[in-house]
């Protein structure tokens, strides 16, 4: 559990975008290899299989409220137009100077705070190595409306981060 | 959509997988491991109340082997006080005492059922019959009564 506690908890946090529960996810998913357990125990896909359980797990919570986030993605994408996005960098001497690691947190932050419609396809596409279409037959939405949803991800996290100097160059 | 805005978009998606890609594992609160195990543990328990004995843990089967034994042993300790000179001798006094009285019972039936015998030898053959006709209608006059007082009970209660 110890060897996989942070990839089932990274997986569920990056889609559910709430540490509490990511963590009811990640809960749910342990107890759902214990079930497996002795087929798992010895099986080097067991990462793999924790890993899409999470996802799975994270998917079917945010399917409860996916009317509500589907319904209202037009309206999170027209406000993020006026929305004055303020990052946790205090001023232009820190941002030059930042390590990876620091950078990997403002990316984290500027990932979770995307709204649900863009980040969880997002995530399923860059991260999970879904396709378009797999992604759409995940979500239960039509291919169209994946690749508008990634395309808008992408961009919004391209306006947010050019906040970052160095940042900026990959991201043009 | 042009050339321009093709390659824009496609410059995008691989900068955006890169960036996300690089990203590390988040570390997992301090609590997960132990709420995991906790809950493995209360659904073992919860299978174990609902299974035999034999499928108990192994703590919760040590323990109700412990207290069978040691309620096993005060049983034999309390019988054996119990049993101690003393309140043996007024215990086998009380049940002598119940015995005689049961004893005395038994004479008196014994006397009566004599004395029935007898009766029965000594009478008439058709007074015996008549008595017994007597009984008979009157334990089945009794009989039709309370079940005709039992239904008009109900009825009035029904009417009620």
């Amino acid at each position: 559990m110890r060897d996989y506690q942070n990839l089932v908890f990274s997986t569920a946090l990056r889609l559910v975008a709430n540490a509490a529960e990511a963590e009811d996810i990640s809960q749910e998913a342990f107890l759902k290899a214990f079930a497996h357990f002795d087929q798992l125990r010895n099986d080097p896909r067991a990462g793999g299989w924790l890993k899409k359980t999470a996802t799975n797990l994270s998917l079917n919570h945010l399917a409860r409220y996916r009317s509500r986030w589907t319904f209202f993605s037009e309206l999170f994408t027209a406000r993020e137009d006026h929305d004055e996005f303020e990052l946790d960098i205090a001023d232009e001497r820190v941002a030059e100077t930042l390590e990876q690691r620091e950078r990997s947190a403002v990316v984290e932050q500027a990932l979770q705070k995307l709204p649900t419609a863009q980040r969880v396809p997002l995530v399923l596409y860059h991260l999970d190595d879904m396709s378009y279409e797999e992604i759409a037959a995940q979500l239960g939405v039509s291919l169209g409306k994946v690749k508008t949803d990634i395309f808008r991800g992408r961009e919004t996290l391209r306006r947010k981060l050019r906040l970052i100097p160095g940042l900026e160059t990959h991201l043009r | 959509m042009n050339l321009n805005d093709q390659n824009d978009c496609e410059l995008l998606s691989a900068a955006v997988d890169r960036e996300l890609k690089q990203l590390p594992e988040l570390r997992a609160p301090e609590t997960l491991i132990a709420r995991v195990m906790s809950k493995i543990e209360q659904r073992e328990l919860t299978a174990a109340r609902n299974g035999s004995w034999m499928f108990w843990p192994l703590r919760w089967r040590i323990v109700s082997l412990s207290a069978v034994a040691m309620l096993f042993c005060a049983a034999c300790f309390g019988m054996h006080w119990f049993l101690s000179a003393p309140l043996k001798i007024s215990f086998v006094q009380q049940i002598d005492q119940n015995a005689s009285s049961l004893v005395f019972v038994w004479n008196t039936l014994s006397v009566l059922a004599d004395a029935v015998e007898l009766a029965l030898r000594r009478l008439d053959a058709r007074f015996l019959m008549l008595s017994a006709a007597l009984i008979g209608t009157a334990y089945f006059v009794c009989i039709g009564l309370g079940t005709m007082m039992v239904q008009t009970a109900i009825a009035r209660r029904k009417h009620l």
